[in-house]
């Protein structure tokens, strides 16, 4: 039964499943989300736009492996 | 080298050295045509019905349950390995990380598959999220393996896109990189995962009134399988993870993994098999003393009927369990590797006899007085099917091995080095 | 108040004739699959056969019919059963099957004791002109779904709708009658109401004779058999041959000790 349909009622055991199936799902959407947030974030920044156009560089001789190294700079 | 082989040579990570495309075709080959038969017995079961197994109202669970709850018991090693590797920072066993988790993946796939044939409405799967039932051990399965498929999923494509064409892309190759940092995490959420649906599978069975042969008593609501079932599980996914590589080295003829991860995948199999023998042990003493007899089923009657007479019960807890956990334990033969490659198989051999005993057993012993012992034997159909996950197995690991950095010295840690 | 809806077999008045399958088929429109067997058909009343384990003139033999126990502690279908397919209203007392849900995943098969729930294994079909005879108030069943014996719950709802008519709110217990007690020519299947004592068939499940299968384990099903020959009473536990040390009756304590059984 499924909150809202008629003869429903909540248990010890509905609260414990469905706050652990949310807590695991919220977790593993936060990871993937993270991850695609903090590429974009990568790909957006000033010194990638730099990077991109200057591909003989000394400082961005390889500008996608510069960029995915020293994030923090980003 | 002709155009196509060319093609094929640049998706090769660089200095790696792998068979010509004829050869690895002509490997890929027959295992192709095993996929084909089983995805064609498949479709006959989806579009005819499960009349096309043997599977009848007494054998309602046959062979494709038994294979379900073999691979995800063997695909063990994938959430173990993470476990150890990421949780309990044993970083000696980081080399066999890749192939732990396309393994996981495998079997994992592999078994939701087979399931969706497996039920009458594969359509209504998603019913299970809609209505859950949360005093059902199986409505638990359903939710932890799914999640967990997606988590494994997720933990193969930071593999994937380390493929040498595919880290070209900039964007590919920066969310490899952003996802590898928060593989942690997916490590520490798959091994709950597991822990919970591992455990569930046994409370699939534990928790079964009506067939006292698998009915157990146990802690709260989980019966003693629950914890039986994690317990073997882990026990023997390093044993199958150390078959796994062992063969692809036999395939390949190179070694891929420093005999020390063998030897250390090796112990740590040996001491949680000899934990689980302990406890399978106890619990099947008290199995037989207490809880059947309280039911009205008295002990020994179970193990009349051939073949499942007592030397099944003896096979599988000292022949596949006390044997290799002692091989795998006592300094002598850990340190052999053939002792060691065999010990795995028996231990791998043991978690699927239990398995078997569980699911199949359970349903061919009577339970009414004027019941019969029934058999089973599966139908050309099942059998097909069965066949087409090894073959889906081999062919996806093999496709990995030629294509993806698995075996890299430092696991993929240093492929991002400028310049490559 | 609610009902407890159950039923008392008396093994001794069952010839094994089967009417009560053949009424169960016709009202539930269960298809006529000749390619089915004896494993995979379906059949909600099932009459199964038991002997007391001797040979020539010492040879008893008797006829059991099986169907859903509509077991009230722990109902192992409804707890299993991962979608909810399967409830136990709390009304009737009756395990109620909802097809339409089912996945068909028959965990309920495996999980069920008395091996009374039957999988569709195939479409259901019925020979040119049979789908005249078809009864109008149940639903046919689709292929990969689980069923089994809801205690003819139609008939209990057109005695519901009697009822209301008449301005009751209790159904007249005449009015609700299953096809299989319906059908029975000897009158062994006797239904009727737990809950009240007053009911023929309550005084019926508490007599000596009476005896549930499986009772040890502890699903308290409300399908009571009953008998006078001892051999069939051990019937209700595994092992249950005469000839079988293991043997156990299932009578309650009190009669027992009288009887010195």
């Amino acid at each position: 039964m499924f909150p809202g349909i008629d003869g429903f009622h909540w248990t010890v055991g509905h609260i414990v499943f469905i706050c652990l199936f949310f807590a695991v799902a919220a977790t593993i959407l936060t990871t993937v989300s993270s991850a695609a947030w903090r590429t974009a974030r990568i790909f957006g920044s000033e010194r990638w736009l730099t990077c991109a156009g200057k591909r003989i560089s000394r400082n961005c001789r390889n500008p996608t492996a510069d960029a995915a190294m020293n994030l923090q700079d980003v | 080298m002709s155009s196509m082989a060319l093609a094929d040579s640049r998706w090769i990570a660089r200095g790696e050295e792998r068979v010509s495309l004829p050869r690895f075709l002509a490997w890929l080959a027959p295992w192709i045509v095993l996929l084909a038969i089983g995805v064609y017995a498949a479709g006959l079961c989806l579009f005819y019905g499960l009349n096309q197994t043997n599977m009848d109202n007494r054998f309602a669970f046959g062979l494709w349950i038994f294979l379900d709850l073999g691979i995800i018991a063997l695909g063990a090693g994938a959430f173990f390995t993470g476990f150890l590797v990421y949780i309990l920072k044993r970083a000696e066993l980081r080399p066999i990380l890749n192939t732990a988790v396309v393994v996981g993946f495998i079997c994992y796939s592999g078994a939701v598959a087979i399931l969706m044939i497996d039920v009458g409405q594969p359509l209504r799967a998603w019913f299970t999220f809609w209505h859950p039932n949360t005093h059902s051990m199986l409505t638990e399965v359903t939710f932890c393996i799914s999640c967990y498929l997606t988590v494994l999923g997720l933990e193969y494509v930071p593999i994937l896109l380390r493929n040498r064409q595919l880290r070209k892309l900039p964007s590919f190759l920066v969310f490899e990189r952003q996802l590898h940092k928060l593989v942690p995490v997916l490590a520490a959420v798959g091994t709950l995962l597991s822990f919970f649906h591992q455990g569930s599978l046994g409370g699939l069975y534990g928790v079964l009134r009506g067939r006292p042969f698998a009915f157990r008593e146990g802690i709260f609501i989980w019966p003693s399988t629950f914890f039986l079932f994690i317990l073997s599980a882990i026990a023997t996914g390093p044993s199958f993870l150390m078959l796994v590589v062992a063969i692809v080295e036999r395939v390949t003829g190179r070694n891929l993994v420093a005999q020390d991860v063998f030897r250390r995948l090796g112990r740590i199999s040996g001491v949680l098999l000899g934990v689980y023998v302990a406890a399978k042990s106890i619990d099947t003493l008290i199995w037989l003393n207490f809880t059947s007899p309280s039911e009205g089923f008295a002990p020994w009657q179970y193990y009349i009927y051939k073949p499942f007479g007592t030397p099944v019960l003896f096979t599988e807890i000292v022949l596949f369990g006390l044997v290799p956990a002692f091989l795998l334990t006592f300094p002598r033969t850990a340190e052999h590797r053939g002792w060691r490659l065999s010990a795995a198989a028996l231990a791998c051999c043991g978690v699927l006899m239990n398995r078997f005993v569980m699911t199949v057993q359970t349903l061919a012993l009577p339970t009414l007085s004027f019941d019969e012992f029934l058999s089973y034997t599966p139908s050309w159909q099942e059998l097909a099917s069965f066949g087409a996950v090894i073959a889906y197995g081999v062919i996806v690991y093999s496709l990995s091995y030629r294509y993806l950095p698995l075996f890299s010295r430092s696991g993929g840690e240093d492929s991002h080095v400028p310049g490559h | 108040m609610s009902a407890r809806y159950g039923m008392v077999i008396d093994l001794d008045r069952c010839t094994g004739c089967g009417s009560c399958m053949v009424a169960c088929a016709a009202e539930n429109n269960v298809p006529a699959l000749p390619q089915a067997t004896a494993r995979t058909g379906i059949t909600p009343m099932l009459v199964r056969k038991a002997s007391n384990g001797k040979e020539g003139n010492l040879r008893r033999e008797a006829f059991i019919p099986i169907l859903c126990m509509h077991c009230e502690h722990e109902t192992p279908c409804v707890h299993v059963c991962p979608q909810q397919a399967v409830e136990l209203d709390a009304a009737t007392g009756i395990v109620m099957q909802m097809p339409q849900r089912c996945l068909g995943c028959r965990y309920c098969m495996t999980a069920c004791p008395y091996h009374a729930r039957y999988f569709n294994w195939w479409d259901p079909a019925w020979s040119a002109g049979m789908e005249k005879s078809l009864n109008p108030g149940v639903a046919t069943r689709m292929r990969g779904v689980v069923e089994k014996c809801n205690f003819c719950h139609v008939r209990f709802h057109a005695a519901k709708e009697k009822a209301a008519a008449a301005g009751r709110r209790e159904i007249d217990p005449a009015d609700y009658i299953p096809a299989c007690v319906e059908a029975c020519p000897t009158g062994a299947i006797r239904f009727g109401n737990l809950s009240d004592p007053n009911d023929p068939v309550t005084q019926d499940a508490r007599s000596a004779n009476a005896f549930r299968l499986l009772a040890r384990i502890g699903t308290e099903p409300k399908v009571y058999y009953k008998s006078n020959e001892e051999w069939v009473r051990r019937l209700a536990e595994s092992g249950g041959q005469s000839d079988s040390p293991t043997h156990t009756t299932r009578i309650p304590a009190q009669q027992a000790e009288e009887l010195h059984v």
